[in-house]
């Protein structure tokens, strides 16, 4: 039984309903001081809005919440955080013009007569970024120069400026490399050691049940279970998050090998990467593992015509096609899903309708003049076939979950009969029962003789869904090997190699 | 493959040297704006030659003075930029405030000064209008101020019955003719506007760098949606922004009054605004907010007076001069950017 001593936050009976739907019924959740408390569930089971709710940006219909014992109901984010409840977002929230100070300090300046007094601003920073073990990280710099794991970092620092208490952490390492990730879980155990309550919130089971000390298991809007990490697996926890046994995690779709389609040559761009040769074959997978940073990124630019080719050639079908840009690669069949799926890959504003069909608009089109009927009902068959959940091929991108909009981004490649697949983070951000329809859909690409060539951080992914890895270090790309010779160690030991001591590469 | 050499994935966050590096990375942004500035300068001194009229302290002391309305209003320009905003509306302002004074004395016995007065506070109230507008009607500036651009031109066309508006010979006094003489007596030979300008000046990029307000204008031009979640009172803010760009106006109206010698003209100062804007872009102010700083903005004044006065020199034609005006602004910008976009990430 819990006391009041280490209980921090209480959530009641919440609900909460959009028109007719019901987002969050009765859910119950406790937070204690000192742990960190998983809340996993697949997209749209309500997480998010659990979390409004939590952070002030919506009011429930119904249900009570205490905060330190006393009673808790914010009108508001900035309410929120003046009670001591702060979010770490997915999308990272700084200002990039800004020092990594002024982020760190935006809102809660303290200054006399409206002018900033720096010499408190420059220590409470330090104090933070030394608590935070990141005391490398200069407050001086700009915030948009660091990575993403750096700024992160600000934001968290942000918080513990504000005296937060209660920390939720969204999808916190969707973005971050293994390295970063690994600092990460420091500093968060860092935080749970000062006592903070801390909410983690992340699609990566694994990483749940390394961080973790208990767990609640959202589901169609309830709490479904809760408890302590311990001697629970993870094959346990997608089951309660699914609803039912999970069979396979990684749905094979037989394909057979055809032959050489896309071939690369010493393929070099400005500055990542140095040089990649692969020859890739129709009906097959092709995995690209690495760090991030190593050129893999820019490898699939480079050969979608994105970046420039400085070296090497790129032959496709046989024939040379260094010099080339994306029209004429998607004229040679070929189509390339972003990493960056908010920034570049999709218009998140468009419809679905017009987001499937970019490459291919022509498709429905004569004199220029589209065929609105005939788009509705191939895209609604798009829709069906990928079980993209929405309501209906016009409804905006943006509106649809991360999960739902990588489908369509994925999508947009079949749409326009793509041989060649280049797929950069595929399930990056997207719930379990997405990425497994996404795995199936590349499968579903090389039965039918294309051919997919896949950058991807996650990696059993790689191992479990790929015919054959390379691994990108530092701009060179390993030979391309059956995947039954990779594991994950042999992985990471090949992307890291030629690295220097790892404590001279600790970036923030 | 070797183990030297930096790693990858440290991008650009290694700590301790940045701090200097990034003082010299500030400074040399100022030092494109400025390179540009003798480069021109250079141009037409060669182009000139024959005359000699461009390199004379004289040409230089009305360069100066030219420069001081532009600078003026380009000061509330830069503060509105960096945070994102534009407005549209200063060259009509500019005008309406040129009436109000010159109204002010003739029509209601206002004594000079008082006058000035009014017209800067007339300035404060189309600016807190354009902040009231943007800020309530969530509306873009770049509408709204397009709007009130014709607004207030009506207003200045209206009150003076659409002519201009001369004040009695003897309300103009000695003092408001030296105020953008070009060789002033005393004032170590500079204009008085000068000075005022240059104080004003070193005013505002003092409180931009070290004011709560001033770290809010940059935030809410870098990203407007994580200044409002850390509490920042944008509309508020906003408000201000604009607030400040009238008076900044309100300011160069003044002046504007004061050149024309105590004359309202209701067509004044037309197209001022797309000047000031290039000025403050030009040195290194960004249209899509964050980025801006008054140092540049005054080299970008300078520039664009230079281009002006350079090319009445060169005898080249009215039409002609429009042309390359607009080339090498285009080309200035252009240039400015390549190079930045060398330099390396920076923002976003």
């Amino acid at each position: 039984m819990m006391n009041d001593e280490t209980r921090l936050l209480r959530m009641e009976g919440i609900s909460k309903r959009y028109g007719k739907t019901p987002a969050l019924e009765g859910v119950t959740f406790e937070l204690r001081r000192g742990e960190v408390h998983a809340l996993v569930g697949e997209n749209g089971v309500g997480k998010s809005t659990l979390m409004k709710v939590l952070s002030g940006a919506t009011r429930p219909d119904s249900g009570t919440m205490e905060l330190d014992g006393s009673p808790y109901a914010p009108g508001g984010p900035r309410e929120a955080l003046s009670r001591g409840v702060a979010m770490i977002y997915q999308e990272v929230m700084i200002a990039p013009h800004l020092t990594v100070e002024a982020n760190v300090n935006l809102g809660q300046e303290t200054g006399r007569f409206g002018i900033v007094r720096r010499g408190v601003h420059a220590s409470r920073v330090r104090r933070v970024l030394e608590l935070l073990d990141h005391g490398e990280i200069d407050p001086r710099e700009r915030a948009g120069r660091l990575n993403p794991a750096g700024r992160q970092i600000v934001e968290i620092a942000r918080a513990l400026v504000s005296d937060a208490r209660v920390l939720v952490f969204d999808e916190p390492t969707s973005s971050l490399n293994d390295r970063d990730s690994e600092r990460l879980f420091s500093v968060i155990s860092r935080l749970r050691s000062e006592g903070l309550g801390i909410v983690y919130i992340s699609h990566f089971l694994n990483e749940v049940s390394r961080v973790a000390d208990r767990y609640t298991v959202l589901r169609d809007g309830r709490s479904v279970a809760t408890g302590t990490m311990e001697g629970v697996s993870t094959q346990r926890l997608a089951s309660l998050m699914v609803g039912r046994a999970l069979t396979e995690l990684f749905p094979r779709v037989a394909h057979e090998r055809g032959e050489v389609i896309l071939k690369l040559e010493g393929v070099g761009g400005r500055r990542r990467p140095i040089a990649a040769s692969l020859e890739a074959h129709r009906g097959e997978i092709v995995g690209i593992a690495g760090l991030v940073g190593a050129g893999r990124t820019e490898l699939i630019r480079a050969i979608y015509g994105l970046d420039e080719v400085r070296r090497g050639s790129v032959r496709i079908r046989g024939l040379d096609s260094t010099r080339t840009n994306p029209s004429i690669r998607i004229a040679q069949g070929m189509g390339m899903l972003s990493e960056d799926r908010k920034g570049e890959g999709l218009a998140l504003g468009r419809s679905i309708a017009d987001n499937l069909t970019y490459p291919a608009m022509a498709k429905h089109a004569r004199l220029g003049v589209l065929d609105l009927r005939s788009r509705r009902r191939e895209v609604e068959g798009w829709i069906d076939r990928f079980r993209i959940k929405c309501r209906g091929g016009s409804e905006p991108v943006g509106r649809l979950s991360g999960g739902n909009q990588q489908k369509v981004a994925i999508a947009r490649l079949f749409h326009q009969d793509a041989d060649i697949f280049l797929l950069d983070e595929p399930t990056r951000g997207v719930d379990i029962a997405s990425k497994v329809e996404i795995y199936r859909l590349i499968g579903e690409a090389a039965a039918r003789g294309s051919c997919v060539l896949m950058v991807s951080s996650y990696l059993p992914e790689l191992l479990g869904i790929c015919d054959r890895i390379a691994v990108m270090s530092r701009g060179m790309l390993s030979q391309a090997l059956p995947v039954e010779s990779w594991s994950e160690s042999r992985i990471m030991e090949t992307a890291t190699s030629g690295e220097p001591p790892a404590t001279e590469g600790s970036d923030g | 493959m070797n183990a030297s050499g930096s790693p990858d994935f440290v991008e650009s966050s290694r700590g301790r040297r940045v701090g200097m590096g990034q003082r010299l990375a500030r400074f040399r942004r100022m030092l494109g704006p400025f390179f540009g500035l003798i480069l021109i300068t250079l141009l037409f001194a060669v182009l000139t030659r024959a005359s000699g009229s461009f390199m004379t302290a004289y040409n230089w002391r009305t360069i100066g003075v030219q420069t001081v309305i532009t600078a003026t209003a380009a000061l509330g320009m830069t503060i509105v930029i960096i945070s994102g905003g534009i407005d549209l509306s200063v060259g009509s302002a500019t005008a309406l405030v040129t009436v109000v004074c010159a109204l002010a004395v003739k029509d209601h016995g206002l004594s000079s000064s008082a006058a000035l007065l009014v017209g800067v506070l007339v300035g404060v109230v189309c600016g807190v209008l354009n902040g009231a507008l943007v800020v309530g009607l969530r509306v873009v500036p770049f509408i709204i101020t397009l709007g009130t651009m014709k607004v207030f031109r009506g207003l200045a066309k209206w009150l003076s019955s659409s002519t201009s508006v001369d004040i009695p010979i003897g309300a103009r006094t000695d003092w408001m003719r030296e105020m953008l003489a070009i060789e002033p007596k005393g004032w170590l030979g500079i204009a008085p506007g000068i000075w005022m300008v240059l104080g004003l000046a070193a005013l505002t990029a003092t409180f931009m760098h070290v004011s709560i307000f001033g770290r809010h204008v940059y935030a809410i031009g870098s990203n407007q949606a994580t200044a409002t979640l850390c509490g920042v009172k944008v509309g508020r803010t906003k408000l201000w922004i604009y607030g400040l760009a009238g008076l900044a106006t309100g300011l160069a109206g003044v002046l504007q009054f004061l050149y024309l010698r105590g004359t309202g003209d209701p067509t004044t100062a037309d197209g001022l605004e797309l000047k000031v804007i290039a000025a403050v872009v030009i040195g290194g102010g960004s249209l899509a907010g964050g980025e801006g700083s008054i140092l540049g903005t005054l080299i970008g004044c300078l520039f664009m007076s230079i281009l002006d006065n350079g090319c009445v020199h060169t005898g080249i034609s009215n039409a002609s001069q429009d042309v390359i005006i607009g080339s090498i602004i285009v080309a200035a910008v252009t240039i400015d950017r390549l190079r930045r976009s060398a330099e390396g990430p920076e923002g976003e």
